[in-house]
């Protein structure tokens, strides 16, 4: 097709993680398909095991700086010049977790409308659980905020605390939610106990799956900030990365009124 | 050419080589359960395959041919030619564009893998409409729902990542000089295509989650009794301007072959670009032209009816531009030429249709009948299907770097035709006929003879596709050498060889305020176009076809 010996496909321009990570998604749903004929157990862990290390593997190589995009020199960017390439990508991200979200609390809104009964607010979902996992949330963003103010000062010291603070407190949330999910089973209200089980399940499951997302995101840059990695010249990602786990936090000040308070 | 290297590239052209080998293998599953449904009602009371078997061609044959043929078509064509149009070497994030192909390939896979489990393949139509798709009603489907839905989530997972690549990549790496008015109308209609999938993928994301919450986890969404019509509501705002997005990647190729095949600049440009804006803001407001029967209020009926009428007006004036930029033009039959010209009055009746579809009173009585899907397949066979199997035959020399047979383009061209109308038109005659049905009473003859009148076309239509397989197979192999810039095209991926290098540019192109290229690569091949806001004149003849001395 084209002369293999040219930059493009230089082994810094290929990864294999990519088809990992996929072919590990397809096995999961594979598994679980062959999990509910009662034999895919096996494979269903082999499917996680494949799934979360390809993730690895590509964090890994992000961070070793195995793999290197071209760069090219400014041409036309308007109306964009302001933003760096990576922060914009972040942003259409968000633009599209925006509608995801925006239309999981309009359909959760539909719903109660549209209901014959609800539960009243404080006698299904304690709001005194989720006035504590707001705070969590809010001060999170605090000490993420110290960390990045750290770095920019120089002192990486000051990141990695932030960071193991925020970490805390991200971790701090999820537990509070299992606990109350928990609470929540014993009393025989689960995920089948009508649509106000269902609506608030899976909002704050859908939820709960972008605040770990964002533990592993810390997790990634703790070990990179001990590694040396981060530092005052270069935190762009962690930057970027902030604006996603400041936008969990914010979506969250939606979902928090909406299921424990109205 | 070996095996790790495709599975391991991240370099745009190898992806979108490997989207567009997979969306037609994909695409031939796609055609032949269209086949089977179509031996199964040409003759009357027949029972060649049983009726589960039928409802499930039914629905995998829509869900494939709309997500998993067209889609990654169009996403083909952008990873080849939207960098190189823009003036740049790759994609703005190059792993993430592999991961999306990989994503959107397994997703196919697992999807149709459930034709393997028992119950088989999804069979609720392609709608998925609640409350059929709760366990309630179709537990002997579950293999079919999970896992369709399934697939459908990786393949959103695939389109969001190539949407934030493309958006990034385009407005931040366009060469110097590149302005958004200048970029050719191709990246320009992707464009609208990436707003509108940036927008409604997700709610496809809400929809599909929920749906298999309700299966895996035991939520009760759908059964519920608002279940159904938010089924509905969730289902088309993602579903209509998913027409959209199929369908305006296929304009931008008519866009781009009726220019350089007349010889003539696109006759109004910015009012196309104009029309574009309009109509991809309309397309997200006029879903509910889709459930006019469903119990929403009179007011939500009528201001649907008048929003899909007024959505034909941009649709109308993008055509008027095609049609006017041929005036005058120097037209030249090739095939990508005989794709365009021919899809315009078959685009003209499936357009047409739609409007007396978008009318809530019509709607009451065509809803659910074969007018229906003989309306969307005038629309989505041409203006989708044709139109990038021209810009296949238009972007082949540039893609391999050899010609086609044009005897064997322009056959297959009058096959499709002359196939498509022969399949398609009969079912506007039987507007009476419900859809999606197995088989019918040899009471009704018309019903017979028009079915076995469209059997005979769909036969047609698929020896046309075999030459195409034929032709693509053995001019990729053996065809006579293509020349850079063999169609005298003026956007520029021609001022590079064919095939291009693995990194397109060796200096970065530069583009002077009167839009010409300032850099040409390789001067021999590069025709010189100069745009004199009227005709364009290029010093390519019809002998560069024959042979290259390479």
């Amino acid at each position: 097709m084209s002369e293999s010996s040219h930059a493009n496909h230089n082994p810094s321009h290929m990864s294999i993680w990519p088809i990992v990570i996929s072919l590990g998604l397809a096995l999961v749903f594979w598994g679980i398909a062959a999990y509910l004929l009662g034999v895919g157990l096996p494979l269903l862990i082999l499917a996680l095991i494949i799934l979360v290390g390809g993730i690895l593997g590509y964090l890994k190589e992000t961070m070793q700086g195995n793999f290197v995009a071209i760069e090219e020199q400014r041409g036309a960017q308007w109306p964009f010049e302001s933003l760096s390439k990576l922060k914009l990508g972040v942003w259409v991200f968000l633009a599209g977790d925006i509608m995801l979200f925006g239309l999981m609390v309009g359909v959760d809104i539909y719903l109660r409308l549209g209901a014959v009964s609800w539960p009243d607010a404080g006698t299904v979902f304690s709001i005194s659980h989720g006035a504590l996992m707001t705070y969590l949330l809010l001060a999170s963003t605090l000490t993420f905020g110290y960390g990045v103010i750290s770095i920019r000062n120089g002192s990486s010291k000051g990141l990695i605390i932030g960071l193991v603070l925020t970490l805390i407190l991200g971790a701090g949330f999820l537990v509070i939610k299992l606990l109350e999910w928990g609470e929540l089973f014993s009393h025989g209200f689960n995920l089948s106990s009508g649509l106000a089980a269902s609506t608030y399940f899976f909002t704050t499951g859908l939820h709960g799956l972008h605040v770990l997302i964002g533990i592993v995101g810390l997790a990634y840059f703790i070990l990179g900030s001990i590694l040396g990695n981060v530092t005052k010249e270069k935190h762009e990602t962690l930057i970027l990365f902030g604006v996603y786990w400041i936008f969990v936090d914010i979506v969250w000040l939606f979902i928090f009124p909406i299921m424990y308070l109205w | 050419m070996n095996i790790v290297r495709w599975l391991t590239t991240t370099n745009h052209k190898d992806i979108g080589i490997l989207y567009i080998l997979a969306a037609f293998l994909l695409g031939a599953i796609g055609g032949l359960l269209g086949m089977v449904m179509k031996a199964q009602t040409t003759l009357p009371e027949l029972s060649l395959i049983s009726a589960s078997f039928y409802n499930q061609s039914v629905s995998v044959h829509g869900l494939v041919m709309v997500l998993w043929f067209v889609s990654p078509l169009f996403l083909g064509f952008a990873n080849y030619m939207i960098p190189m149009m823009i003036g740049c070497r790759d994609l703005a994030f190059p792993r993430l564009n592999a991961m999306s192909f990989w994503m959107f390939l397994f997703g196919g896979l697992v999807a149709a893998s459930a034709f393997f489990f028992p119950g088989g393949a999804i069979a609720t139509g392609w709608t998925i409409y609640a409350p059929l798709n709760t366990p309630q009603y179709s537990a002997g489907n579950a293999f079919g729902i999970v896992l369709g839905v399934a697939g459908a989530a990786m393949l959103i997972i695939a389109i969001t990542l190539g949407t934030i690549n493309f958006v990034t990549t385009i407005a931040h790496m366009r060469a110097p000089g590149m302005t958004l008015l200048k970029m050719p109308l191709f990246v320009w209609f992707f464009i609208a295509t990436l707003a509108i999938m940036l927008y409604v993928f997700p709610v496809l994301g809400v929809a599909g989650l929920t749906l298999l919450s309700d299966w895996l986890l035991g939520t009760n969404f759908y059964a519920s009794p608002h279940g159904a019509l938010l089924w509905a509501h969730l289902f088309w705002i993602f579903g209509h301007p998913e027409v959209y997005v199929i369908l305006f990647p296929g304009l931008g190729v008519v866009a781009e072959v009726i220019s350089v095949f007349s010889r003539r600049p696109i006759y109004g440009k910015n009012i196309i670009i104009t029309c574009i804006i309009i109509s991809t803001i309309m397309s997200l407001i006029v879903w509910g032209h889709h459930m006019f029967v469903t119990g929403v209020s009179a007011g939500w009926r009528i201001y649907m009816s008048i929003m899909t009428e007024l959505i034909s007006i941009p649709f109308g004036i993008i055509v008027l531009c095609f049609i006017a930029t041929l005036w005058k033009g120097s037209i030249r039959f090739k095939t990508p030429m005989m794709f365009i010209l021919g899809i315009i009055p078959l685009f003209l009746i499936g357009g047409a249709t739609g409007v007396f579809n978008s009318s809530a009173a019509l709607d009451y009585s065509i809803r659910g009948t074969y007018w229906i899907i003989a309306h969307f397949h005038y629309v989505l066979v041409p203006a989708v299907a044709m139109t990038l199997i021209g810009g296949i035959y238009y972007w082949f020399p540039k893609m391999t770097g050899r010609m086609y047979s044009e005897k064997l383009g322009h056959t297959h061209f009058w096959l499709t035709f002359i196939g498509m109308n022969l399949t398609y038109f009969p079912w506007f005659l039987i507007s009476e006929m419900p859809r999606r049905m197995v088989t019918y009473s040899a009471t009704q003859t018309t019903w017979a003879e028009m079915h076995l009148l469209s059997s005979v076309g769909a036969v047609i239509l698929l020896l046309g596709q075999i030459i195409f397989v034929i032709n693509m197979i053995s001019s990729g192999l053996k065809g006579p050498r293509a020349l850079s810039n063999p169609w005298g095209g003026y956007s520029l991926e021609w001022t590079v060889s064919s095939p291009p290098p693995a990194s397109t540019f060796l200096k970065r192109p530069i583009i002077t305020e009167q839009g010409r290229v300032k850099y040409s690569f390789y001067p021999t091949s590069w025709a010189h176009l100069e745009n004199d806001g009227g005709r364009i004149e290029s010093n390519i003849d019809e002998t560069d076809f024959k042979e290259d001395s390479d």
